[in-house]
């Protein structure tokens, strides 16, 4: 009973406030996709509710709190039982502090935790990389186009416990933990134009990630003194065209990440296979979109998708797992369908289709994410205020 | 179109779960249900009740699952708004309940059984515009599954015939007893259209057993229909369809 006054409690604080602006969001995707004859039924749910509390006449609070789940979908398969499923919990206030027209201060706390199994008959609660993370930061914007950000996050992982850890840094740990901090440094400029009834939208991202006691392994496969570090660069050009009930979009996206963590592979220290910089990257993607229009807010979207992946210094493999000379690289060719129909004034349905062919030169029989062919049908209900 | 577009998705829907074996399905619900008795009998609560305010000028609102009373399970549920929106939200306390009548046809010398669940829950609701409605509420849910079958020593076991397949015997099993208790939270947004008809979204979630569910729903003068679906559950959609009287 206790509890569910405790409940009650938390309720009230939530609807209270009688000037607060509410915003919600439930959204649920099932998806069926085709791959080498496998067939796999996939299910998705978001739902974001946030409460915006306005305090004074250049203050505001935001509360926020998201719930997602991915798991198997509406007809489970006989491989179900042993298919992965998470859900996470992410809680978030946020003061809004207008300190002129186009200067904002926004401090942040935030807590997400996450939880993963691997099976339906693994417990809630149970997973091994079950994540508590916190987020203590705030962003500086000048008007809405150029911001900076500082996060300090705390990962932790309440359940981890691994004999391989263990063995990496030479049984010098008590407890094998993964638990780790990162101080974060964002950059973001955001823009949008129009020019002879043509709109363009120019975003760019810059973050580094300094991480703490996140240790980089050596040559020898034992982690060494240094820390990971990471930087990730995206952007997206954007122009669009719209005519009457057409709307033309050629999107333009690129991404460097840049680590400084290493790779091995096998377990005995004397064929051990070292790979330094294993996870930097380069993408390039281009997103042509033709949308056509209908009655007051409903549109049929053709979209493709060509993207190309290349590792820094990750090699490729030949089929029995052997490292060639040659860069890994991958590609994905997508084209698809997707039908938005809004059945009334806050709940709109999305059907889609894709197909998706992606290749690599990347042989290792073992690396069945890097080729393959899949035919993805989805449809999503969402209802939003 | 929009109400073509809603049938073929519907047709999608149901020929994917046709698609399934339906065996195996049902095999796997039975396991479920012995190895994890609360997970069905918490959907089942969940299906039953109605925790979404309505726009309605009367108070006192009697309901009940037509679906689930075809399958024997007696359900009903009561609810009382206690005051109208007037600066602070408007208070609709209830109960609903359920027990799992058929059973009771089974012979008693063979089969004893008493499976039953209450759920009082208290729904706070807040007026966003004219005709759209947050809420927000919590409830606690208390079941009792007490199954047990008294021949089953004698049975030959090679009639179940899956077990080998599954790694589980069910004819090994000699009862289910639970009981599960919980404090839920509820939240969602429902919008009144033009002819009168309410469609509604919830979300909602156990903590303890971090059991997430949510439902889609349309109300009428009489019925409310709609889907509740359960993630991580065999049976991860269901659909429902629920009678309500007004006084």
């Amino acid at each position: 009973m206790k509890q569910l006054v405790l409940g009650l409690l938390i309720s009230l604080i939530f609807i209270l406030p009688i000037k607060a602006q509410f915003l919600f969001n439930l959204g649920i995707e099932e998806g069926a996709i085709v791959s080498a004859g496998d067939l796999q039924f996939i299910n998705d749910i978001t739902t974001d509710l946030a409460v915006i509390f306005p305090l004074a006449d250049k203050h505001s609070l935001i509360t926020y709190y998201q719930l997602t789940y991915n798991g198997p979908g509406i007809v489970e398969g006989q491989e179900a039982s042993f298919s992965e499923r998470a859900q996470s919990h992410y809680f978030m206030a946020k003061h809004l502090w207008k300190v002129s027209d186009k200067i904002f201060i926004k401090p942040k706390v935030g807590f997400l935790m996450e939880f993963n199994k691997f099976g339906k008959n693994e417990e809630w609660g149970e997973g091994l990389y079950d994540l508590n993370k916190f987020t203590f930061g705030s962003s500086f914007a000048y008007s809405d186009s150029l911001s900076f950000a500082y996060d300090f996050q705390i990962y932790k992982y309440p359940n981890y416990s691994d004999l391989y850890t263990l063995y990496l840094t030479d049984f010098t740990k008590d407890e094998p933990a993964e638990d780790y901090k990162n101080h974060r440094f964002s950059l973001s400029y955001k823009n949008s134009s129009l020019i002879n009834s043509m709109v363009f939208l120019l975003e760019y991202d810059l973050s580094l990630s300094f991480y703490d006691n996140k240790k980089v392994l050596g040559v020898t496969g034992y982690t060494g003194p240094d820390d990971q570090k990471s930087t990730h660069h995206y952007i997206s050009f954007l122009p669009q065209l719209k005519s009457g009930h057409v709307v033309l979009g050629l999107n333009l996206i690129g991404e460097i990440n840049d680590s400084n963590q290493n790779y091995i592979f096998g377990y005995d220290p004397s064929s051990i296979q070292y790979k330094e910089n294993f996870f930097s990257y380069t993408t390039g993607q281009v997103k042509p979109i033709i949308s056509f229009l209908f009655g007051k807010e409903d549109s049929l979207s053709v979209m493709f998708s060509f993207l190309h992946k290349r590792y820094k210094n990750r090699p490729s493999q030949e089929p029995s797992g052997i490292f060639t000379r040659s860069r890994l690289y991958v590609e994905s060719l997508s084209a698809g369908l997707s039908y938005y129909v809004k059945l009334s004034k806050y709940f709109a349905l999305n059907p889609s289709y894709a197909f998706v062919n992606t290749k690599s030169n990347n042989d290792y029989s073992q690396a069945a994410d890097y080729n393959y062919d899949a035919h993805v049908v989805s449809i999503s209900l969402n209802y939003t205020y | 179109m929009k109400r073509f577009v809603i049938v073929v998705i519907s047709l999608i829907l149901f020929t994917t779960t046709l698609w399934a074996d339906i065996e195996t399905t049902l095999y796997k619900t039975a396991l479920d249900l012995a190895t994890k008795p609360n997970n069905l009998f918490i959907e089942i609560n969940n299906d039953i009740e109605n925790t979404v305010p309505n726009f309605l000028s009367r108070r006192f609102q009697i309901h009940t699952s037509i679906l689930w009373n075809l399958f024997t399970v007696g359900n009903g549920q009561l609810r009382y708004r206690i005051n109208d929106e007037s600066g602070f939200p408007e208070v609709t306390p209830g109960i609903s309940g359920w027990y799992l009548w058929g059973l009771t046809f089974l012979p008693e010398e063979d089969f004893s059984a008493k499976v039953y669940g209450l759920s009082p829950f208290v729904t706070f609701g807040k007026s966003l515009e004219r005709n759209v409605k947050f809420f927000i509420g919590s409830k606690y849910t208390y079941g009792k599954i007490d199954l047990n079958w008294k021949s089953t020593q004698d049975q030959d076991t090679s009639a179940v015939g899956m077990a080998d397949d599954f790694g589980f015997d069910l004819s090994s099993l000699a009862g289910i007893s639970s009981v599960y208790q919980d404090v839920g939270f509820y939240t969602g947004i429902t919008y009144q259209r033009d002819s009168g008809r309410e469609v509604s979204a919830l979300i909602g979630y156990y903590p303890s057993w971090k059991k997430i569910y949510s439902k889609i729903q349309v109300s009428g003068s009489l019925f409310d229909y709609g889907m509740s679906l359960y993630p991580d559950s065999y049976m991860l959609l269901h659909l429902y369809l629920n009678l309500h009287i007004n006084i």
